[in-house]
């Protein structure tokens, strides 16, 4: 009811401007004695109004005294043209005003516009009676007019939220088949790459070894240290050990318990065991532990090179 | 470059290690098993470093240095600490000499070159202090009069580490002083067959001395000479450094649960250490395989956990450890 929350405000504001009273009484005599006393104010919600929303009319009949002072006996609906009332109320307000008593009855109306064009409330005509001379006297309000403007369009909200709904389900729609796509090509690429590079991991150590090992070299400390990072980078990838943090024995320990056979772990021993000699004694060791150091290298290398291929080629 | 010869040393430390195995042959007659503890006192007599003995009893912790003791041409001494031991029954005292009207200095059992101080922990404070304290010194003061201590001088202490009550727990202070904290451990099966089939026969083994001191201030000498490459030497470094700033090194989870880290004595004492184990094994030079061999022993009575991590029942062993495997290995 948004009409009736700012109806009486509008009255308050407009009310003495738009409408006037009249003291009759009802066979046409006036009433000087309570003329002062008894007033009638009429006032509309809005001057304009669409054609498919409604206008408040309140007539508010006010007198100083008691609620029982005067007798509203009867509030004649205004004549309307281009309007129709569909709702109506009243209500009864007793207070102070300056410390003197007032009493105020207000009707209320809810008038629908018919049509485009001007629309008019004509003057209503409260009869009403003084109930300690038990005379009738009669008011008449004010003419009002309201200008119907054309209808308002209506948003029709459900199907504004299900076509806004199917737009960000088909947009979302569109960005996830987009990411798949990408995802799905990504994954492509990925067994691609995966399919070219299925080759045995020891190829890579292999062509590191040729590449950064060079036995015959002068710096045999660093031709040592490369192959030992080599040979703990191999253990860890190809066994999954931790050898970053283990000794020489440590892991040869692992590589038993990992299930190597013994000849493979000896060798491994003695690789590493050659590297740490030459990292760990100032470089003094013969270009013979180097040469075998390397030599072992490549050949467990190839070994399990060849036994990989072996499994890939029998699925095991 | 090294400018030694490691060749060189390889054959001296072959030539003069040989007392090793005649060592640890006439204690394998009496001790069954604990080689671990055997040569941890070995590394303790080679590099001049103390020793504590830690675990419950019947291990043969006091049989053990006994036994090491007969193997050498030393004096021996075994002291038994107990709650009314007074420091000047440990380090001797003036005895007033009524004949000559003076007073004679009387030395207390410290004047030896093995000294076993059993049980220390049953000892109050001012005990273990003038232990400690002589253990630092090699020098003992009594009345006016400082003597200096034997070479070799070698304290190896055993502490239980079960039966508080009625103990003196050492302070961190004084346990640092030890090289080596060795925590003993119960043998395997075959061991304690061996153990009991031994003390039902009647027949008692006896050992030998077979190593005379000179022969084990000169292995000294050669320990010293052991060469250790600088790779090695920072990983010792890297080591005790992440015991005082674990975050540093990738061991964050360890932050809050170390109190105090290890002091340079670690550092010192671990190169010795090392060294002493390199020896041992034969090598003129050393690997980070010593390094981590022998670690645990320098390091966990160096690590002070916070009361955190005794709430998560994580000791100092479990510290030293996930330092030990997270350092990476040169």
């Amino acid at each position: 009811m948004n009409v009736l929350n700012y109806t009486i405000p509008l009255i308050l504001s407009f009310g003495p401007g738009l409408c006037y009273s009249q003291d009759l009484d009802s066979t046409g005599t006036s009433a000087p004695n309570y003329a002062a006393e008894v007033t009638a104010s009429v006032g509309v919600s809005a001057r304009q109004v669409a054609q498919n929303r409604s206008v408040s009319l309140a007539i508010k009949v006010t007198w100083q005294g008691d609620l029982g002072r005067f007798e509203i006996e009867n509030v004649e609906v205004p004549v309307l043209t281009n309007l129709e009332v569909v709702e109506n109320a009243s209500s009864n307000w007793v207070g102070e005003k300056q410390g003197t008593k007032v009493a105020v009855k207000t009707y209320e109306f809810i008038l629908q516009p018919k049509a485009l064009g001007m629309a008019y409330v004509d003057a209503a005509i409260i009869e009403y009676r003084d109930t300690i001379t038990d005379k009738k006297h009669h008011l008449v309000t004010n003419r009002l007019e309201v200008e119907v403007t054309p209808p308002i369009i209506e948003r029709d909200y459900k199907r504004y939220i299900l076509w806004t709904s199917a737009i960000l389900f088909v947009f979302a729609l569109a960005i996830a088949a987009v990411f798949g796509i990408k995802r799905k090509r990504a994954r492509a690429a990925e067994r691609l790459k995966l399919a070219e590079s299925a080759g045995p991991v020891e190829d890579k150590y292999l062509a590191d070894l040729s590449k950064n090992v060079d036995p015959e070299g002068s710096e045999k400390v660093e031709a040592f240290s490369a192959l030992a990072k080599l040979w703990r980078r191999y253990l860890a990838e190809k066994f999954g050990l931790d050898t970053g943090g283990m000794a020489t024995q440590e892991i040869s320990s692992a590589l038993l318990l990992h299930g190597l056979e013994q000849k493979t772990v000896d060798a491994s021993n003695e690789i590493l065991d050659a590297c740490d000699v030459a990292k760990f004694s100032g470089g003094q060791i013969e270009q013979s532990r180097l040469d075998r150091a390397y030599a072992l290298t490549e050949e467990i290398l190839q070994e399990y090179r060849r036994r990989d291929l072996v499994e890939n080629e029998t699925g095991t | 470059m090294a400018t030694v010869d490691i060749e060189a040393i390889n054959k001296r430390i072959a030539k003069e290690s040989e007392f090793v195995e005649k060592i640890t042959g006439e204690v394998a007659k009496v001790i069954v098993g604990q080689k671990y503890m055997i040569e941890r006192l070995l590394i303790g007599l080679l590099t001049n470093g103390h020793v504590l003995l830690e675990g419950v009893p019947g291990l043969a912790k006091t049989l053990a240095v006994n036994t090491l003791s007969s193997t050498i041409q030393t004096r021996f001494q075994r002291i038994q600490f107990t709650p009314d031991l007074l420091p000047a029954d440990l380090l001797g005292t003036l005895i007033y000499d009524q004949r000559k009207g003076e007073f004679s200095t009387k030395k207390g059992p410290i004047f030896s070159n093995l000294v076993l101080a059993d049980e220390i922990n049953r000892s109050p404070a001012k005990v273990q202090s003038a232990l400690l304290e002589a253990m630092m010194e090699r020098q003992v003061t009594i009345g006016e009069n400082t003597f200096p201590l034997d070479d070799p001088f070698l304290v190896l202490a055993t502490q239980n580490p079960i039966e508080q009550e009625g103990t003196y727990p050492l302070p961190e202070a004084q346990v640092d002083r030890f090289m080596l904290k060795l925590s003993v451990g119960y043998p395997n099966k075959e061991e304690e067959l061996e153990i009991m089939r031994r003390m039902a026969s009647e027949k008692k083994p006896t050992v030998q001395p077979v190593v005379s001191p000179d022969e084990i201030i000169s292995a000294r000498s050669l320990v010293s000479e052991v060469y250790i490459d600088e790779k090695v030497e920072r990983y010792i470094i890297d080591i005790v450094f992440a015991t005082r700033n674990p975050k540093e090194y990738g061991l964050e989870e360890l932050q809050d649960l170390i109190a105090f880290g290890a002091s340079p004595r670690a550092s010192i004492n671990l190169h010795q250490a090392a060294k002493a184990h390199a020896f041992l094994r034969r090598r003129g030079y050393v690997t980070p395989e010593d390094i981590r061999s022998i670690g645990m022993d320098v390091l966990r009575h160096r690590v002070i956990v916070t009361y955190e991590a005794e709430a998560e029942e994580l000791t100092s062993e479990d510290v030293v450890r996930k330092v030990l495997n997270k350092i990476e290995v040169p």
